[in-house]
């Protein structure tokens, strides 16, 4: 059984996580928010690989191209 | 004065359309004065108008009001036929649902977001879509998940899909569906190869399955946070979803339809004149044109700028319709699916959310060009119920009597016995005597055929 002050603040927390738009009449579907949150968290994982596996690319093809002598890794 | 509200309009409690003296108003309701503001003064309005994107208004006075919740009351711009999902061919429904995701965008840029992404919000107008619903925006809080989501997977991803990978026909589902396809329905119609495809997967399979495991809950804890970028990928990966989705059509048997005919040129030009000669007797502002298959003659109405539906019960033609149109930029021109044996009904909320077909009308001038024996034959419905059903539709009608001779008449009763005596051209005329006039009727050269201008008898 959760104390008094607990149960307060859970309360308060999740009501910050309701979103209250007045006017937005729409049901979105308990089990469509909840799939939204995942698939939107994966997505913009794969947007932020893609975005450095360019920059990678990018490095990597001014390090292997144009100065032959500094590309050398022996000492 | 003559005044009600739209039907469909009544969910969306920002504001409602309703009709005063045949003009077409939108109230909008003090609860959404902070969003309207919010979207002219953000310059997201001025955006989207100038990129043709959402219907231009006026600013009428608020005595005009329908109601006393009325914060403001606008003119939108009319759409002079309105359209329907489950009419639209793939490519139509496609460019619906790509509008629908860029305006999201641009929405985003200033600040706000759409609140529902209901394909009945897009209309097609002048050849492109538009959205038509000035309310549907909503100021974007950090955090919070897209509310229309899920009905943009149903109203759009869905449909599409079905119509990608088993059949086009399946675009007609919408009109079982008011507020698009189910998901879980989608997900077992679609074939196993779909979910190779990782944005059906989630979009479509997955998603069905987590609405389906949640259903019973609604408990405060498990709604959701969704980042701007999180936000961002999401549609980025709609888009992309939509984009790269091809229509099933195959050649249908009526795709080579124009290859296959029996005119010879010289009667085929000669059709095409008459067509614009009788045109010119009925002066038309809008013109419907049943059977149009690729829509060769109601160019021929476009052309004169005047707006043409174009319908035909093939999608695969009605496809290429589109296409071209689009390529040519004709504003003239609606190609649309429809089967004038089993038009579209009046659907949804009290069977008048959406408009049958007859009650979008009527038409100024019908043509019925090499349509009514597939009518009177292969559907056997008889002549006069033809004539009566044209006489709802249109004032004038362009009509082409196709007789038995004809090879493409013969086609039809290839395979079937012949139990229509009064299919000749005097059980035609008789017919149609009761409900129309024939102003001139013209045997097209070198064959059997008979081009009519009629007009209807004044009852």
């Amino acid at each position: 059984m959760l104390s008094k002050s607990t149960l307060v603040l859970l309360l308060a927390l999740s009501c910050c996580l309701l979103p209250t738009t007045a006017y937005a009449y729409l049901d979105p579907g308990t089990g469509s928010y909840v799939f939204q949150m995942v698939i939107a968290v994966v997505l913009s994982g794969v947007v932020a690989l893609r975005h450095y596996w360019k920059r990678l690319k990018v490095q990597a093809g001014k390090l292997f191209s144009g100065r032959p002598g500094n590309s050398d890794p022996t000492p | 004065m003559a005044e009600s509200k739209q039907p469909g309009s009544f969910r969306d409690p920002s504001g409602f359309v309703f009709w005063r003296e045949g003009t077409l108003y939108r109230q909008i309701n003090v609860g959404y004065k902070e969003q309207f503001e919010r979207l002219a003064r953000s310059g997201l309005y001025d955006k989207l108008v100038e990129s043709k994107l959402l219907v231009p208004h006026e600013d009428v006075s608020l005595a005009e009001s329908f109601t006393e919740e009325a914060y403001r009351v606008i003119r939108p711009t009319p759409i002079p036929f309105i359209s329907y999902p489950y009419e639209w061919c793939f490519s139509q429904l496609r460019d619906a649902a790509l509008l629908t995701l860029e305006i999201q965008k641009r929405a985003l840029q200033y600040g706000m977001v759409l609140k529902d992404s209901s394909a009945y919000n897009i209309q097609f107008h002048r050849g492109r879509p538009i959205l038509i619903d000035t309310l549907s925006f909503e100021i974007y809080r950090e955090g919070d998940p897209w509310v229309a989501y899920r009905q943009f997977c149903r109203h759009f991803l869905a449909p599409l899909a079905l119509m990608s990978y088993r059949d086009t026909r399946l675009g007609s589902m919408a009109r079982l569906h008011i507020d698009g396809i189910p998901l879980d329905l989608a997900s077992s119609l679609l074939p196993a190869s779909s979910m190779f495809r990782i944005s059906l997967l989630s979009h479509l399979h997955l998603h069905a399955k987590a609405e389906r495991a949640l259903s019973g809950d609604s408990t405060p804890s498990r709604k959701a946070r969704v980042s701007a970028r999180g936000l961002s990928a999401l549609i980025e990966n709609l888009e992309s979803a939509i984009g790269s989705l091809r229509s099933k059509d195959a050649a249908s048997d009526w795709s080579d339809y124009y290859g296959d005919h029996n005119y010879s040129a010289t009667a085929f030009a000669q059709k095409e004149d008459l067509v614009a000669k009788f045109l010119d007797r009925s002066q038309p502002r809008t013109v419907w044109d049943l059977g149009a298959n690729r829509g060769v003659f109601s160019r021929i109405s476009s052309k004169r700028g005047t707006l043409t539906v174009s319908l035909d019960r093939d999608h695969a033609v009605v496809e290429a319709n589109y296409l071209q149109a689009k390529e040519a930029q004709d504003r003239n021109l609606l190609p649309l699916v429809l089967d004038l044996a089993n038009p579209s009904p009046g659907v949804g909320w009290a069977n008048a959310e959406r408009d049958s077909l007859v009650a979008r009308g009527p038409a100024d001038t019908v043509l019925a060009l090499a349509l009514l024996h597939h009518l009177a034959i292969s559907n056997n419905v008889p002549l006069p119920d033809i004539a009566r059903f044209l006489r709802r539709l249109s004032g004038w009608i362009i009509v082409e009597f196709v007789p038995k001779e004809d090879s493409q008449v013969q086609r039809l009763l290839a395979t079937r016995e012949d139990v229509f005596p009064t299919y000749t051209r005097a059980g035609f005329e008789h017919a149609f005597a009761p409900q129309f006039e024939v102003i001139e009727a013209v045997q097209l050269e070198g064959s059997e055929r008979v081009l009519y201008c009629m007009r209807a008898r004044q009852s």
